[in-house]
């Protein structure tokens, strides 16, 4: 394993080159020495797809049920634009709610994973500060998380699970902090982003690492002269100087580590001789690079030493205020394809169960269509949960009243009041990944508001 | 600055070296610096300066005001001066220092305070010494109050090959290099030799004053094309002239001009502020890529820029651009089934966007907290409310075409309110506002926005956008209250001059006084920022199609943010402490390696082609001349540098770690030690953060 120490042996060289070259070397070597001591069943990694805008997840997992159809299709008639026809829908048939749900038309790809009990749905979970009914809602006598409906403030609280005020980490970052001895020493980021900075794996104590989705990766411009290594030394030294001012610090910290562990990660996610990157050959869609390049780096797990790891990626174009029965279906099936192919990649790489990937998304949407073929911001929303350790083909959670103005509702439009809080749905998913029971309100500060921490959506160990 | 000033006695000779304001920072400069034209003036109507009234540049100081005032604007007693700038030494000496006073004088060269009678008196001489290097540039400082009675002020000096007299003109200047440099980077695409020498002669006041009245750059009128391109409107490989896909369904002609116009136009600070209200108010090429649409709409934000804040709110509205991004056109009014409601989209980000934010603000820019939270601005009900004022309009009807409810999209001119679309009954709006029941799209939203500017938060939350995108990432209170007060009333009793709120932004303490730089101060170089600084400040040319190509990569693909969220969100906080830091939601490893790599491209290439697909191309490129000239003496060449590209703030140390390198360069290769040079500068944290 390779004991990665920034400001250690990689500031001993002055030789941008040399130093990668020593890098790779190392690489392999550990390639060579440590494979068997680090069996897969030591690994878990997470991967947060976080898709931007809101999805509409009523439309995303419909009532089949004829009955509970129709009242759906009262609402999005057909004139609104936004209908999906009932023969079209992907039939499931979720154990717990013993009725049947159609998967948008869509999702083939990860309809079959739901066949093969890889997928699970957690159904109407979102950002509360504490539970709350809609009689509670209406008269204010519960706390409401904070600017609702609001892209940013929701995406925030998700990405927090924290929804009485943004605490500057998310649960991702808080995860990597408790966790972090669990990568015995490697001080590697824990944390990889494929889709820029974001706050679920942002950590007050630790960086992550920010991957760009295509492309390489790595300082241009030095070679082996004497006079390369003298620019290149005078770089580093000033990265070093003037810390007593906050942004520059900060904004030195950024490039310094970007050029250290650019030379660790390009060679990685620009392998030529990946054994899972054919499988994405024909996908072109960002979500798809994305996810080839986290496949990429679970890979080569061995050559960073890490036996956990966190990865963000993000799809983004959800904010379906019109138009939105093309572009979601768009959506649905790059997410959809990209989802299953990453499944088959973890699984050709022995890791499938060792590698759980979710989704998170601002909010819902209303389930009443807004003028202009679309919907608007909404609140509680379902979630998918993909791996070899998740418990499939069923859903968790209690499954919404989708009726205007009926009991799940917050208002008249169809903005489902969340039955499960995000910080449940996260507590199930550290837990999984090695948070210890006593470290859980460090992560997640206000799970004691909720009823459980365990959401079951996972296979016992 | 304070903790670096000699303790100095009158009458004791201080040997000074060379510093412009700001912290041990030399001012020499490898080049002479441009003639002189006097000192800054700053007149107040009190003797505190306070209530500022006059701003001019005064040739020299030499005043008697007798029983009277130096301004119809002033009254006759109990008025101050300050006059500040840099002064030229003309020899290697001593220097004595005169002031002649009636009242109270104190006089600061170089930091260091060498006369100090600021007391009530007659007219009376005082004198200081302090050690000056000829050609050199020194910061002075003059404050001067008159109590009552007569008002005298004169300033002489002299040395020993020179008799006493009046400081004259062609010693004086009215800004610092320093200070024309943070003007520069603040309010400018950045600084150039050219522009730094003319607000030195020109100073800050004078400075922002051509900047209101420079000619708007601005785009041109693109011709109109359907939203499906005609067969016709194909592309010849490599021909300027045939690229009708390119030029007219994709903004790349209009984000050409863009750096084209950062690149040389007048009105620099016009520019800056347009783009930093179109970070405000977002539209994105994602949506709609018609050269055309966008053109128009970044000409409207231009023509704005100085504006009213209110009749942008108008424009914005109403453009269809903004119509179609956020969903006001073609918005119905609900249908009596109940499946159909207006749209809130546009409603929901006008009021947390572009205008007042989702919690109740003090002025001075921080939460009103009641009950130990914060308060918010709107509900959901008020955006239903605002969601029906913006129903019943539909595109500019096409010229010739006949108006129907939904017309073809059409993005030249407003939206046109389409009769009997529109929801009639009443609204709730802001402050518990309700608009009556009635049919009138134009009434209902006219007053809807007033209902909207007219609200406390629109002052303190726009002019903290502006200070953040133009000053400082984290402003104190004070400073988003000083501002926000001309927001509120430009002091002709008008909110939402911007203007005059620019200005309030630009001369305030805080953005000019070096002195109060905190540890925390600045911000970070938003990537279309630091790539014309760097093209300008190494006397570079570009024709924008690299820029435009890189700006991408760097998350800043321009005019094509991610989301109305725009590319990086106003209140991205550092992680593990409370500061903002905006621009750090785009600054990550891949795009920090990126920022390097677009450094190592312009410095080391020595023309990156033209496209000779674009018409009248010239690619970029960057002149290294000067500082080739200097290749045998880096640390005056590293000192060109920190003057065009840092405000002459960077550290010795830092300079230090440059001349090092450069000296490891070949001696005889001049533009490899200019090259080794400026990287190492524009690569540098401390350039790429403005402080």
């Amino acid at each position: 394993m390779i004991i990665l120490n920034r400001r250690g042996f990689l500031k001993r060289g002055c030789d941008a080159l040399a130093m990668t070259a020593f890098a790779r070397s190392l690489g392999m070597l550990n390639f060579a020495t440590t494979a068997s001591a680090q069996s897969a069943a030591d690994y878990k990694a997470l991967v947060c797809i976080f898709l931007f805008g809101g999805n509409d997840s009523n439309n995303m997992i419909v009532p089949h049920e004829q009955a509970e159809y129709d009242a759906y299709a009262a609402v999005r008639t057909t004139a609104s634009g936004i209908n999906i026809a009932r023969d079209t829908l992907l039939p499931i048939r979720p154990p717990s709610l013993n009725k049947q749900l159609g998967l948008h038309p869509s999702m083939t790809h990860l309809h079959r994973l739901w066949n093969r009990g890889q997928l699970a749905i957690v159904s109407n979970v979102g950002t509360l500060v504490e539970p709350m009914t809609r009689a509670q809602y209406l008269a204010n006598t519960a706390l409401k998380p904070a600017a609702l409906f609001s892209h940013s403030d929701q995406q925030g609280q998700w990405q927090a699970s924290i929804s009485d005020g943004l605490p500057g980490t998310g649960w991702g970052g808080r995860m990597s902090d408790v966790t972090w001895p669990l990568n015995g020493g490697v001080n590697f980021p824990m944390s990889l982003s494929v889709a820029g900075n974001n706050l679920f794996a942002t950590s007050g104590a630790h960086e992550m690492l920010n991957v760009p989705s295509t492309g390489t990766f790595g300082l241009r411009g030095f070679g082996s002269s004497s006079a390369q290594m003298a620019r290149y030394n005078a770089m580093q030294t000033i990265l070093t100087q003037d810390a007593d001012k906050t942004l520059v610090a900060r904004s030195a910290g950024t490039i310094d580590q970007a050029i250290d562990y650019s030379t660790i990660i390009d060679p990685i996610v620009n392998s030529t001789t990946s054994t899972i990157e054919k499988m994405f050959a024909k996908q072109s869609a960002s979500i798809s690079r994305q996810l080839l390049r986290i496949a990429k780096v679970i890979e080569r797990r061995e050559t960073l030493g890490l036996k956990r790891q966190i990865f963000f990626c993000s799809l983004g174009g959800f904010d379906t205020h019109n138009g939105q029965a093309t572009t979601q279906a768009t959506l649905l099936q790059q997410l959809s394809l990209a989802m299953k192919t990453f499944y088959d990649a973890t699984d050709k790489l022995g890791v499938a169960s060792r590698v759980t990937t979710f989704t998170l998304s601002d909010f819902g949407r209303t389930l009443q269509p807004a003028a202009g073929a679309g919907t608007d911001h909404a609140w509680g929303s379902h979630q998918l949960v993909m791996g070899g350790a998740v418990r499939g083909g069923d859903v968790y959670g209690l499954w919404p009243t989708l009726t205007l103005a009926g009991p799940d509702d917050s208002g008249s439009e169809g903005r489902w009041i969340p039955t499960t809080a995000v910080d449940q749905y996260a507590a199930t998913i550290a837990q999984w990944y090695g948070v210890a029971p006593v470290d859980l309100p460090v992560v997640l500060p206000n799970l004691n508001r909720f009823a459980t921490s365990d959401m079951g959506f996972f296979v016992i160990e | 600055m304070m903790e670096r000033l000699l303790k100095t006695i009158l009458g004791i000779v201080v040997v000074a070296q060379p510093i412009a304001f700001g912290p041990g920072v030399p001012s020499a400069l490898a080049q002479s610096p441009p003639a002189g034209t006097g000192l800054q003036a700053q007149y107040f109507d009190t003797k505190n300066f306070n209530d500022l009234r006059v701003t001019r540049v005064d040739p020299s100081v030499d005043f008697d005001f007798g029983a009277g005032t130096p301004d119809p604007s002033i009254q006759g007693d109990t008025f101050s001066i300050r006059w500040t700038g840099a002064i030229r030494a003309t020899a290697t000496a001593t220097h004595t220092f005169y002031t002649l006073s009636d009242d109270g004088v104190r006089l600061w060269v170089n930091g260091v305070l060498v006369i100090d009678n600021y007391t009530i008196h007659t007219a009376t001489e005082n004198t200081g010494t302090i050690a000056l290097e000829s050609g050199k540039v020194y910061a002075i400082k003059i404050e001067y109050f008159d109590q009552t009675g007569p008002a005298v002020v004169r300033l002489s000096w002299s040395h020993p090959s020179m008799t006493k007299t009046v400081v004259p003109q062609s010693a004086l200047l009215p800004a610092t290099r320093a200070e024309a440099g943070r003007l520069l980077a603040q309010a400018s695409w950045g600084a150039t030799e050219t522009l730094l020498d003319h607000v030195q002669q020109v100073g800050v006041y004078a400075w922002l004053d051509e900047q209101f009245a420079a000619p708007i750059s601005g785009y041109p009128v693109y011709p109109y094309f359907p939203s499906s391109a005609p067969p016709d409107c194909v592309t010849v490989s490599g021909d300027p002239n045939q690229q009708c896909p390119r030029d007219n369904y994709s903004l790349f002609q209009v984000q050409l001009r863009f750096f084209q116009n950062a690149m040389s136009g007048q009105d620099q600070l016009r520019q800056r502020v347009a783009f930093a209200l179109g970070q405000i108010i977002v539209v994105s090429g994602n949506e709609v890529s018609l050269a055309y649409a966008n053109g128009d709409w970044h000409q409207m934000l231009t023509v704005n820029a100085f504006g009213n804040y209110r009749t942008l709110l108008g424009e914005v509205t109403l453009n269809p651009l903004m119509g179609r991004y956020l969903d006001m056109v073609n918005n119905d009014k609900g249908n009596a089934s109940g499946t159909i409601r207006p749209n809130e989209n546009y409603a929901r980000e006008l009021l947390q966007l572009f205008s007042i934010g989702t919690e109740q603000l003090n002025l001075d820019g921080t939460k009103v907290i009641v009950d130990g939270a914060t308060v918010p601005t709107y509900g959901q009900d008020e955006v239903k409310g605002f969601a029906k004022v913006f129903t019943g309009w539909t595109y500019p009807t096409l010229p010739g075409a006949t108006p129907i409810r939904h017309n073809p999209s059409y993005y030249r001119g407003p939206m046109e309110a389409f009769p009997g679309n529109h929801e009639t009954g009443t609204k709730l709006l802001l402050n518990g506002a309700v608009l009556p029941a009635r049919d009138d799209a134009v009434a209902d939203l006219n007053a809807a926005l007033d209902n909207v500017h007219g609200h406390q938060n629109v002052a303190p939350f726009i002019s903290r956008r502006l200070i953040q995108n133009l000053v400082t990432s984290n402003p104190t209170p004070g400073y988003v209250a000083r501002v926000a007060t001309v927001f509120n009333d430009n002091g002709a009793g008008v909110k939402g001059d911007l203007a005059a709120v620019v200005r309030a932004i630009l001369v305030d303490a805080e953005a000019r006084d070096a002195s109060q730089l905190t540890s925390t101060s600045g911000k970070l170089k938003e990537p279309v920022l630091l790539m014309l600084n760097v093209v300008r400040a190494l006397n570079g040319q570009t024709d924008g199609v690299y820029p435009r190509s890189q700006s991408a990569s760097l998350l800043q693909n321009l005019f094509h943010p991610p989301s109305v969220f725009n590319y990086y969100p106003p209140d991205f906080q550092l992680a593990g402490t409370p500061l903002y830091g905006p621009e750090f939601a785009i600054m990550n490893s891949s795009t920090a390696i990126n920022r390097s790599n677009f450094v190592n491209t312009v410095v080391y290439t020595t023309l990156i082609a033209p496209d000779s697909s674009v018409l009248g191309a010239t690619g970029t490129s960057l002149n290294f001349a000067n500082l080739q000239a200097l290749a045998g003496d880096p640390p005056a060449m590293v000192e060109k540098l920190n003057d065009v590209m840092m405000s002459g703030q960077m550290s010795q140390a830092m300079k230090d770690a440059i001349v090092t390198a450069v000296n490891a360069q070949s001696p005889t290769d001049t533009l490899a030690r200019a090259r080794c040079a400026a990287y190492l500068v524009a690569t540098s944290p401390q350039f790429q953060v403005q402080r």
